[in-house]
């Protein structure tokens, strides 16, 4: 099928079109983090590296960052582990009780995340918990560990079961079977998963907020900061986000890349 | 892994049962096989010939029952401690390793050294005829080629005992010819006894040192192709080996002899039938009967002889088949074609029909029949 001159142009318009709506924003908080004028307005005044050198100086955003590092990692190691054997669950069985789990797994991405941080929040303080780092890993896995077993599920059922008994028929234990032959095939999906897990932990305000006690994390301390305007320090933390999630994606990418052919 | 060692079944089961909720797929199944046989578990599809091998391989647990390999019980054994390689249906090659990392993944699990495992699995390669494949991925196989990968790695470390489960049918006739021929010859080769499961009964005639016939998760009759063909025991074995001309009516033993009386044939063996029912089956193979020319159609009743019309005369390369109607029998008949000595004839033909009494088998009437 070949297309006529006027609908290529056309094509090419929406998709550039498309292209603005999704980066613009993001452009724009990177660019006046690079402005010396200090509020978020046109016209571009000179450019500086003065709000990045503030936020790498600041103890509180630096303890912020890493307190997210910590969250997000500890969520997504937390996740593949118990998220692991949920998707092979509903990958592999086939009974009532499986769908009735999988639905239950699936609620958390239709409830608001604020009322799931409230009632944490109670949740926490009636069984008398304090507030720290771990309870806020514990409000994020129960967030993300659906993307996880759902990504890893829809990935398991493509896999025939057969292979992990061919492995065992060949002399492999179940352990060393998963190891060889289920993990390899499920490794990518893992991945794929893991980073969808990790973007979600980083970004993550309102169970974060209720449930981190008095820490912070970069989210809480943009919101913080927010309410005094728009700051240009924000917009250097958010340019370094999107810069690190970049930079993750890249790594990850290339990762996988070696190790599955 | 090891040969066997002792001189007793390389593999046996006994009393095994196997029931899913309330489906009974397997009962009180018993069979011990000789070392170095190829014995086929012949049945249709949900005879639990598949659940028996898979019981064997310790990838289901019977219900009921012992499995010994080699003399040693292993019913409770994990699949990856018991020595027996499988071969299945659609292969379950691993889809993220070359051929060659398939064919060499036992003998790595086992941590056989590096020049061992290489000079083994190009060894494999080479009796299969994928002596150059060894790099590929297994999605750019044939099927046959897919098919001799499955083998080889099932084969690589040498297991004494090769279950296979219908690994023939993905293949199409003429490959699946070839491959029949070359399994057997393989078998003999490397001396491991195999387990074939099929529904093919042609496959288990050709392949088979002995054929385990099933129905309904119970064995029916066991034997040489030759017996069970020749002498099938239950009006199941005839009908599902080949094709039988059957008939049905009263026994009567006289002199030696056996009666039996089918309305207007009479079927005479001095073979005893081995029960002792006055009622029973005689089947008679389609080949096992004479065709000759007559005029004569009112000939007076005689054993293992009739009177009666060509009704059909079928024409198939390598034999002719008719379909003779006699009085109130109509009777399947097959003759060598291509040779002058047999003649032919043609629909509506008057004919008369013969067999001897070697041709006759005596079934019981069983009422599982």
């Amino acid at each position: 099928m070949t297309y006529g001159r006027t609908s290529i142009i056309a094509f090419t318009a929406y998709t550039c079109v498309l292209l603005a709506f999704l980066f613009a924003p993001i452009a724009v908080v990177v660019l006046f983090s690079f402005d010396s004028k200090g509020i978020a307005a046109f016209p571009f005044q000179g450019p500086t590296l003065s709000w990045y050198q503030a936020v790498i100086a600041d103890p509180i955003i630096r303890k912020a960052a890493l307190n997210s590092v910590i969250v997000a990692a500890g969520t997504t190691l937390a996740c593949i582990l118990i998220g692991t054997s949920a998707a092979f669950v509903i990958a592999r069985t086939r009974s009532p009780s499986t769908t009735a789990f999988a639905g239950l797994m699936a609620l958390p991405l239709l409830l608001p995340h604020l009322l799931l941080g409230i009632a944490l929040l109670s949740f926490f303080n009636s069984i008398g918990i304090g507030l720290s780092l771990w309870t806020a890993i514990i409000g994020h896995v129960l967030i993300t560990l659906p993307f996880l077993v759902f990504t890893l599920s829809a990935r398991i059922a493509g896999i025939d079961p057969q292979l992990s008994e061919a492995a065992a028929t060949l002399g492999a234990s179940p352990a060393k079977a998963f190891a060889t032959v289920t993990l390899p095939l499920i490794r990518s999906a893992m991945i794929g998963a893991a980073l969808l897990v990790v973007a979600w932990s980083l970004d993550e305000f309102s169970v974060s907020f209720l449930t981190i006690g008095s820490s912070n994390t970069l989210p809480i301390i943009i919101w913080g900061q927010m309410r005094a305007g728009v700051s240009p320090t924000v917009n250097a933390i958010s340019a370094l986000m999107v810069l690190a999630t970049i930079l993750l994606v890249c790594v990850v990418h290339r990762l996988a890349d070696l190790k599955f052919r | 892994m090891t040969t066997t060692t002792s001189s007793g079944p390389a593999v046996a089961v006994a009393g095994i049962s196997k029931r899913y909720g309330a489906v009974q797929a397997l009962s009180d199944v018993t069979l011990a096989v000789a070392p170095g046989r190829f014995v086929s578990l012949l049945g249709p599809s949900g005879c639990g010939k598949t659940t028996l091998m898979r019981i064997i391989a310790g990838l289901d647990r019977q219900s009921e029952g012992r499995v010994l390999i080699d003399g040693k019980d292993m019913s409770r054994t994990a699949p990856h401690r018991r020595p027996v390689g499988l071969v299945f249906q659609r292969y379950a090659l691993f889809p993220h390793m070359t051929v060659a990392e398939n064919v060499g993944f036992a003998l790595r699990l086992r941590g056989a050294d590096r020049s061992a495992t290489q000079a083994r699995v190009q060894e494999l390669l080479d009796l299969f005829q994928l002596g150059q494949f060894g790099g590929r991925s297994i999605d750019q196989l044939s099927g046959g080629q897919a098919q001799r990968v499955a083998l080889a790695r099932a084969l690589a470390d040498s297991p004494p005992v090769l279950l296979l489960d219908e690994p023939m049918s993905a293949l199409d006739l003429k490959l699946r010819q070839a491959m029949q021929l070359e399994l057997r010859r393989l078998q003999k080769q490397i001396g491991a006894t195999f387990l074939f499961v099929t529904h093919d009964q042609d496959e288990a005639m050709v392949m088979s040192d002995e054929i385990v016939l099933m129905n309904n998760g119970e064995i029916v009759q066991r034997g040489t192709p030759e017996e069970v063909y020749g002498r099938p025991r239950s009006l199941f074995s005839a009908r599902f080996l080949g094709e039988a001309n059957l008939f049905s009516g009263p026994l009567r033993r006289e002199a030696g002899a056996t009666l039996l009386d089918a309305g207007s044939l009479l079927l005479k063996s001095h073979a005893a039938a081995d029960f002792a029912a006055t009622k029973g089956w005689a089947c008679i193979r389609p080949e096992a009967i004479r065709i000759a020319a007559s005029s004569d159609n009112k000939a007076e009743r005689r054993p293992n002889a009739a009177a009666g019309r060509v009704r059909e005369a079928i024409f198939q390369g390598a034999y002719r088949r008719y379909v003779v109607e006699l009085d109130g029998h109509s009777l399947l008949v097959q003759q060598p074609a291509g040779s002058d000595a047999v003649p032919t004839f043609s629909e509506a033909d008057p004919v008369s029909v013969s067999w001897s009494e070697s041709g006759i088998t005596y079934i019981e009437d069983a009422d599982n029949a």
